[in-house]
């Protein structure tokens, strides 16, 4: 082994690569990644968390993995072991959800199956743990992962207030409200209203960061 | 008429983007030109449409314990469900390599139409959820071929629907934040609440 | 050694392969029992959420025990089949256990169809006597968006409704998928499912009159059709299986 400069675990280059996901260079709403699924299932808030929990898993472990690997893997066949590595992972997900949580693997349905093409999955091994070391690349997927889950969060508990008047299945409309004819908005749970909210999201974060795009 | 009434509900009602929200990293990045985005379109129809059935083959004849071959009449097969995904991906991984290679030898034009975006296919969520869909609904092998086609004419229709408006909105006044991905965003809801109008046609 | 050579990436693919395929092996395997608690126990807490005996968070065990011989508390649930005619039919213990309406109704010709059913007694006595006090159909079909699943629970001739519950849909929130609220399903309570001329009547209506008529709910016009229609096909096909069981008790 050449002797390397030994760098503290949670040096601040470490830690940038946790916190940078979340606002500065969030996944979904910069990096136009792993949209698919961070939509469909934020109807409520419940399934958005279980959601986040398990991308932010897969990622985390397929980081490490491909990263301890990456001295190791033919580059012919580059992707294919990565998508082996991240099928296996988000299968064993798959059948713990099955297992101990049933209702939520049953809510879940085949947006479980599709972390497997989540592109924040595949995209930060690509670019990140194939040339990172494993405790590095962790961080990052850990910081991604979270990045992710953030906006998937907020998105479900928007969703769930405004569109059936409840946070994680619980009332919290005061009777007040509805007697004075308060009617959730019921467009926020179909389709149309994620795709709102989080062009909002994506506003919101651009006039934050100040990084504006071209058209 | 059955066959019919699903290619419509799978094209309109419960279209891959606008209902389900698949596909969308592609959608939203191959989608600032309408020629890029017919070309993406297609190839994800012509991708879909094989691997669905090839995918069904796969599920009912190897995985499903109820239906594969070494199932009898008396007693189920082994049950490989748990290997649905890794196998949905590695059919459509391969299958889409195959397609690339067999476009390359056939025809030129098609390849240069349609190659660059082969490879980008293989991780397009709309392919591997077509199949999940497929399982999970429990279609037949008639059914998950046109589902797996007019699934891809749905997906074509959106993102060459998406690329034409965004065109135009070049030329309009977008506040700075909203510019690109979030108008594109805002669009996109109002698209899906256009389509929500065709539920509940039935032939 | 090479890095592209075939023989080391062939062997590194072999190795994946392996490693995945034992890991997933191991992982089926060793969760496939809870799973099939899970699967088992998520089918019949449908029909106690008929019978109003389904809380949520009840222990896995306590739902299984109202489906054996011993029962739960002295209530006894008991699934057996009917064919089309209505007569009851064979069937095994396996198939038994997962046997449903929907995959049939789209594979199997009317004929050969096993339509589930479910018995409920309310004490040993009747149990023993086999004396049922209620009965849990399944319905299901399409509604607007979506196939609409439910359970609806009629009285020991099936002549009325004690409850219907649906667990399952895609409706529009707030408007179709009102069908899932409470609201709904206690309008139904206590109605009768036939009409004088003894055609199965039970439907839902914007102005209900009479004992058959459930109040619709406004702007769901296609969630209503599919609820009258599912109502109708099963009730009546059930239907003929209560006559016959009806008569039979009246010998």
């Amino acid at each position: 082994m050449t002797a390397e400069p030994k760098e503290p675990l949670f040096s601040k280059k470490n830690m940038k690569l946790m916190k940078d996901p979340l606002i500065d260079n969030n996944p979904v709403a910069v990096q136009v990644l792993g949209i698919c699924s961070a939509l469909a299932v934020t109807a409520q808030l419940k399934p958005s968390v279980i959601m986040a929990v398990s991308v932010t898993v897969v990622i985390m472990f397929s980081n490490l993995i491909i990263s301890m690997l990456r001295n190791f893997i033919p580059n012919s066949i580059r992707i294919i072991v990565e998508l082996t590595i991240i099928a296996t992972l988000v299968i064993l997900v798959d059948q713990i959800l099955k297992a101990y949580a049933f209702e939520m693997s049953k809510q879940l349905s085949v947006f479980v199956g599709l972390i497997i093409t989540n592109c924040i999955v595949m995209g930060r091994a690509e670019a990140f743990a194939m040339g990172n070391k494993p405790w590095p690349s962790m961080l990052d997927g850990i910081g991604s992962g979270f990045g992710y889950g953030i906006i998937i969060i907020i998105v479900g508990a928007i969703r769930e207030v405004t569109g059936a008047g409840t946070i994680w299945g619980k009332e919290i409309i005061p009777d007040f409200l509805i007697n004075l004819g308060y009617v959730n908005n019921g467009l926020m749970v179909l389709p149309p209203g994620a795709f709102v909210i989080i062009g909002l999201l994506v506003w919101l974060q651009r006039e934050i960061t100040k990084k504006y795009e071209a058209h | 008429m059955d066959l019919f009434n699903l290619a419509i509900k799978s094209i309109f009602v419960e279209n891959m983007v606008l209902a389900f929200f698949l596909g969308m990293c592609s959608y939203l990045a191959v989608s600032k030109k309408v020629e890029t985005a017919i070309g993406l379109g297609l190839a994800v129809t012509f991708v879909q449409t094989i691997t669905v059935p090839a995918n069904w083959v796969i599920y009912n004849k190897f995985l499903n314990p109820n239906t594969n071959i070494w199932a009898t009449d008396a007693a189920p097969g082994p049950d490989l469900t748990f290997l649905t995904f890794i196998c949905f991906i590695a059919v459509i991984a391969a299958m889409v390599q195959l397609v690339e290679m067999v476009i390359e030898k056939v025809s030129a034009t098609l390849y240069a139409a349609l190659g660059i975006f082969l490879p980008l296919i293989a991780v397009n969520c709309a392919i591997l959820g077509g199949s999940l869909f497929m399982k999970d609904r429990e279609y037949t092998l008639s059914e998950s071929v046109v589902f797996g086609f007019s699934s891809g004419i749905g997906w074509l229709l959106a993102i060459v629907a998406i690329a034409a408006i965004r065109e135009k909105i070049r030329y309009s006044h977008v506040p700075n934040g909203l510019r690109g991905l979030g108008i594109t965003f805002l669009i996109t809801g109002l698209m899906a609440m256009a389509f929500m109008c065709f539920s509940g046609i039935k032939l | 050694m090479d890095k592209n050579s075939s023989v080391y990436t062939f062997g590194f693919a072999a190795i994946v392969t392996i490693v995945a395929a034992l890991l997933l092996g191991f992982a089926a395997t060793s969760l496939k029992p809870l799973q099939d608690i899970n699967a088992d126990v998520d089918q019949k807490s449908k029909t106690l959420l008929a019978l109003g005996l389904f809380e949520e968070g009840m222990p896995a065990a306590d739902v299984q025990a109202f489906f054996t011989a011993e029962g739960k508390d002295g209530q006894f649930v008991v699934k057996f089949a009917v064919n089309h005619q209505g007569e009851p039919v064979e069937a095994g213990e396996k198939e038994l256990k997962v046997l449903e309406l929907e995959p049939q109704v789209k594979n199997v010709a009317e004929a050969d169809r096993k339509y589930p059913i479910f018995a409920f007694y309310d004490s040993k006595e009747n149990f023993e006597a086999k004396k049922a006090t209620q009965f849990v159909i399944p319905v299901f079909g399409y509604g607007l968006w979506s196939n609409c699943y439910g359970v609806l629970a009629l009285d020991s001739k099936g002549k009325t409704v004690n409850n219907l519950v649906y667990y399952k849909h895609g409706e529009t929130p707030g408007l179709g998928g009102e069908i899932e609220k409470e609201k709904f399903s206690k309008s139904f309570v206590g109605k009768k499912v036939h009409d004088e001329k003894g055609e199965v009547a039970l439907t839902t209506h914007k102005s209900p009159v009479g004992d058959t008529q459930v109040p619709a709910i406004s702007g769901a016009t296609f969630t209503m059709d599919g609820v009258n229609l599912m109502l109708k096909t099963y009730l009546t096909i059930y239907g003929k299986y209560f006559e016959k069981n009806n008569q039979g008790g009246g010998k």
